[in-house]
């Protein structure tokens, strides 16, 4: 059984006649121990995809699905008090900003310690050394004085760190990580990746890693799923993907990773911006920035095709060698 | 400039010399508001006013109310006729003018406190309440506060007293409601900066209900602006008192309250300018003192000031 399974959620902001979909009909399994990475631009519906699974959209945002589930226990029918009690506890979420995710009011020690107060109890000695513990565990070095800090005495990847511990806290089974890496210096976003890593494996909990960093996702997760503007353009097992992306987004994602230009003047990049609430084109959200595009793509929105497992959103998917399928010559190259 | 250049120097030797632990920050707090010339004046001054205000009935030579009708309208001691029993003279009843403003100074930091902690407390609940569920409970709330905010503030309190009928308290009353949207806009700026922020989504993922994240978890982060303004908003309740006492609808006497001893003598402002000169000396001061402490703690507090 899937550890998390959701079908079809939508969530939509501003008014009811003319909402803006910023997630569009997503289904995504996770099942226990699984890394799946979660990419996209910026604006493609990663981070309200996340916030929509901890319940953390407030109106005017409005959030649907056909069926969200966590262990089995369906997260729509539960009551209120109950899906809080789960969060923090078994899904837990860390944050793009380390420098703004922590409260500056508190200190370290303070803010663990109310985590773990929550969900467990204990006394005050006894949620101290474990708020030590779980800093050791993140490998914060001096631990013992780091508790008594506040955050603005920590530097980002610190901050970061105490994140992390703050989310493993009560040993979750779910830890969604929303660019957990964006905010910090190139050295440290190696190390904190490694840290994640090292957390999962040995706690065996399942990790949703939202980025926009393709290369990350190639040295972390198991499954991948390509996200533009709210829906879903492909999903997969990720050497696969990388190897052989069936779809033209995906693809050019890859063409504009730094690794793939080496020598060239330029980098190359994908043209245009993921489309606002006004600027939502017909048929194919993507064919105005589809270098593959035909009128059909224009006119006709394909759906996802594919077993659960490997899924795409084309009307011609690239075959192995990076070609639409059955595409006839007409709609060319245009890049 | 010079001062601040001059101060800052053994600051920074200090702060090398000292790498490893940061100061506390309270003691941070210090440095930067000592800094401030004028605001540590203002802090002796308020000082000063909370003795006088403790130890009112031991400093005062006299009572506040007892009328001497043999010395009515004796000038200070400094001046011909004065007499060394009335240091600052007497008013036209013959009562000794610093003895009822020493007793006045408990009244005007009474008025002070009362009514800034009633709008500030009642602030921040309205404030918390708009900033955090928005939409229309924030359109209410916030079109009603424009609306107090748009009668001039002194039009506002003596509505106010004439609806609930003039006296102390209910002066009080009137001055914090028209304190109140001060408090209530600040509060919801400050809520709605703070919720934008990842760590109150850390909070609630962690569990933390409403209550728990209005009070316990943004609150705290908000209160530098409305520590300021409580106490910038002290002196502007001294100074609405002493307006409503002036106009004889706040304290009635024989209460030595600072606008109404002003109020009383202004028929003899050009024969005894003492009776008239000294209240208005004092709420001069004791507002001022507050404003600079005000100052001070906002420069202290706002970490945009700060080097």
């Amino acid at each position: 059984m899937s550890l998390l399974e959701i079908e079809k959620l939508h969530v939509e902001f501003g008014s009811v006649r003319a909402p803006f979909t910023a997630v569009d009909d997503l289904d995504l399994c996770i099942e226990p121990g699984e890394i799946v990475g979660i990419v996209g631009e910026s604006g493609s519906g990663k981070s309200v995809t996340a916030l929509a699974l901890m319940g953390l959209i407030d109106y005017p945002g409005r959030v649907t699905a056909g069926r969200m589930a966590f262990g089995g226990r369906d997260l729509l029918g539960m009551a209120e008090r109950e899906r809080h009690g789960m969060l923090g506890k078994d899904i837990a979420m860390i944050f793009q900003d380390p420098m703004t995710s922590l409260n500056p009011c508190f200190t370290v020690a303070y803010q663990l310690m109310e985590t773990l107060r929550v969900h467990q109890g204990g006394t005050r000695q006894q949620l101290r050394e474990q708020a030590l513990k779980l800093l050791q565990q993140v490998d914060i070095p001096d631990p013992q004085h780091r508790l008594d800090a506040y955050p603005h005495q920590l530097s980002g990847g610190m901050s970061q760190r105490v994140m992390v511990a703050m989310a493993i806290a009560c040993n979750p089974r779910l830890l969604i990580a929303d660019e957990p890496t964006t905010a910090l210096d190139v050295t440290v976003q190696a190390q904190m990746l490694e840290l994640l890593l090292q957390l999962q494996r040995d706690r065996g909990m399942a990790l949703m890693l939202i980025t926009h960093d393709l290369s990350i996702i190639a040295q972390t997760a198991q499954r991948v799923v390509v996200m533009y503007a709210g829906q879903v353009m492909e999903s997969g097992a990720v050497p696969q993907i990388f190897e052989a992306p069936r779809h033209p987004y995906t693809q050019a994602l890859l063409a504009a990773l730094p690794e793939c230009n080496i020598g060239q003047a330029r980098l190359k990049t994908i043209p245009g911006v993921v489309p606002g609430q006004y600027d939502r084109p017909g048929g194919c959200l993507l064919n105005p920035r589809c270098s593959y595009a035909t009128d059909r793509c224009r006119e006709l929105r394909p759906a996802l095709s594919g077993e659960s497992a490997t899924q795409v959103r084309c009307h011609s998917p690239l075959d192995g060698a990076g070609r639409p399928t059955g595409a006839r010559q007409e709609g060319g190259v245009r890049a | 400039m010079s001062i601040a250049d001059a101060d800052a120097v053994p600051d920074t030797r200090e702060a090398n010399s000292g790498t490893s632990a940061p100061p506390h920050p309270l003691r941070e707090l210090w440095d930067y508001f000592s800094r401030n010339r004028g605001a540590v004046a203002g802090l002796a001054i308020v000082f000063g006013l909370v003795f006088l205000v403790l130890f009112a009935d031991v400093i005062a030579p006299h009572s506040a109310i007892e009328q001497f009708r043999e010395a009515t309208l004796i000038p200070p001691a400094w001046q011909d006729g004065g007499n060394s029993r009335f240091l600052l003279g007497t008013d036209p009843v013959g009562r000794d003018v610093l003895s009822r403003l020493i007793h006045g100074s408990r009244l005007s930091l009474l008025i002070g406190l009362v009514s800034v902690s009633l709008s500030l407390g009642l602030g921040i609940v309205l404030g918390l309440v708009a900033g955090f569920f928005r939409g229309l409970t924030e359109i209410a709330i916030m079109r009603l506060m424009d609306i107090m905010l748009a009668l001039p503030s002194l039009l506002l309190a003596v509505a106010v007293v004439a609806i609930l009928g003039p006296g102390l308290i209910n002066a009080m009353y009137a001055i914090s409601i028209v304190l109140l949207p001060h408090y209530v806009r600040l509060t919801r700026a400050a809520v709605i900066g703070e919720m934008a922020r990842d760590y109150v989504n850390a909070s609630r993922i962690a569990g933390a209900g409403t209550l728990r994240l209005m009070f316990n978890c943004v609150l705290p982060n908000c209160a530098a602006p409305l520590i300021v303004q409580a106490t910038l908003g002290f002196s502007a309740a001294i100074l609405d008192a002493a307006a409503l006492g002036f106009l004889g609808l706040g304290a009635q006497p024989p209460t030595p309250e600072w606008g109404s001893m002003l109020a009383s003598a202004l028929e003899f402002i050009q024969s005894a300018w003492w009776v008239v000169t000294f209240p208005g000396l004092a709420i001069l001061i004791s507002v001022l003192a507050f404003n600079l402490m005000g100052d001070g703690l906002r420069d202290a507090l706002d970490p945009r000031l700060k080097q």
